[in-house]
């Protein structure tokens, strides 16, 4: 391996690996499916190997691996079509995959979470997980950043009304 | 700014600094409380959200980035795009779902989700240019707009639901086709054949097909 290469992999190691659980938790959020996810993350590392020369500002490798990711998994999507699920089963599923001792009020919210549409789910995500502006959030969904207030004020009203007994929006 | 103002800025950013909002939760203790309990919640939240993640091998980088590679790479890209661009020159191709998803993108606006309506004398008088009419109250519609599509005058409208925005495009003009189903970018929808030409509906995580059937009945053609 020539000294250039070496140096880009070691480029490529400090700057997208310490962000691959981030982007595992970003994409399972979006698809609900924790090999899904995974396989998403492994095609989202490749492609970022492979165009690591477009990445031109060093710090700003987390939202251009989440970019890569979301895209990825767009295509995955495109590609595959998913039988439709039972929502309820669905969660059930997935919410003992996920199950590891939390405690009875994350399990619940997890389900309320798993529950909400995808439109409201992802913003919430990269605001309260990945520690997102508005502004950043509204750049990554290409949306107003008024439309981002709305969806997650409604994200967090929706969440509530779960955990309140209510049982609304079920969606992809 | 009064309480139902701040709580719905609180509500979708708890940890807001705006001096409004700060200046406002100093003065109520309700308002104050509530923001607590958001906050409160996010906590909850971010543990919900932090998943356990499975270490994992980090994958196989393949070899790659030397200048002859991305040489040869630019050479054969630009050979590939030239062979399918002459090929799609050549042969008559339906892109006609991704030419709608590339317009739809082109005004993110459109999908904001709203409870403003288009005001129903510019929206009767934006159909009636082609010669088209939406029976009153059979739809929310939140943006209608004039645009040009695939050369021809097609009204842009999108329609507020429940499960978010939906987009529709009145194409009279376009030869009418079969039923056509879009799953495209993360949009679905259909293309329905209308008394004229078609129509597009299209949303995301919505029911498109719901809405098709809803506005193709309530669509007057003469």
């Amino acid at each position: 391996m020539s000294a250039a290469s070496t140096r880009e992999r070691a480029r490529f190691e400090a700057l997208c690996t310490p962000f691959r659980a981030d982007v595992f938790r970003f994409v399972y959020w979006l698809c609900r499916d924790r090999s899904l996810a995974e396989d998403v993350v492994q095609e989202t590392l490749l492609r970022a190997w492979r165009s690591l020369d477009s990445l031109s500002d060093d710090k700003a490798a987390k939202p251009w691996l989440l970019t890569i990711a979301r895209r990825e998994l767009a295509r995955v999507f495109e590609r595959k079509r998913f039988p439709t699920v039972d929502i309820d089963a669905a969660n059930e599923a997935q919410h003992e995959a996920l199950a590891v001792n939390d405690g009875h009020e994350v399990d619940e919210m997890r389900r309320a979470i798993l529950r909400l549409d995808v439109i409201h789910r992802e913003p919430l995500v990269l605001q309260v997980l990945l520690g997102y502006s508005t502004e950043e959030i509204a750049k990554h969904l290409e949306i107003s950043v008024p439309a981002v207030l709305t969806r997650l004020f409604r994200a967090r009203q929706v969440l509530r009304q779960q955990l309140a007994g209510g049982n609304e929006e079920a969606c992809p | 700014m009064n309480c139902e103002e701040l709580r719905a800025i609180v509500g979708a950013e708890p940890n807001t600094t705006r001096p409004d909002v700060l200046a406002h939760l100093e003065q109520c203790p309700e308002c104050a409380r509530f923001r607590e309990e958001m906050q409160a919640m996010d906590r909850l939240i971010y543990r919900a959200l932090a998943v356990d993640v499975q270490p994992a091998a980090t994958p196989a980088l393949p070899r790659s980035n030397t200048r002859v590679w991305r040489m040869a790479a630019s050479v054969l890209i630009t050979a590939v795009v030239v062979a399918f661009t002459s090929i799609w020159l050549l042969t008559p191709q339906d892109s006609f779902a991704a030419e709608v998803i590339a317009h739809i993108e082109e005004e993110p606006d459109s999908l904001l989700i709203t409870d403003e309506s288009v005001d129903a004398a510019d929206l009767e008088k934006l159909l009636s240019k082609i010669g088209v009419r939406l029976k009153p109250g059979t739809a929310h519609v939140s943006y209608a707009t004039p645009c040009t599509f695939r050369g021809q005058l097609t009204p842009h409208l999108v329609v507020q639901t429940e499960h978010g925005p939906i987009t529709v495009l009145v194409m009279p003009e376009e030869p009418t086709r079969d039923r056509q189903r879009i799953n495209e970018e993360g949009f679905q929808g259909v293309i329905l054949p209308a008394p004229r030409g078609v129509i597009v509906v299209v949303g995301i995580g919505a029911p498109a097909d719901e809405v098709a059937e809803t506005v193709l009945g309530a669509l007057e053609y003469w």
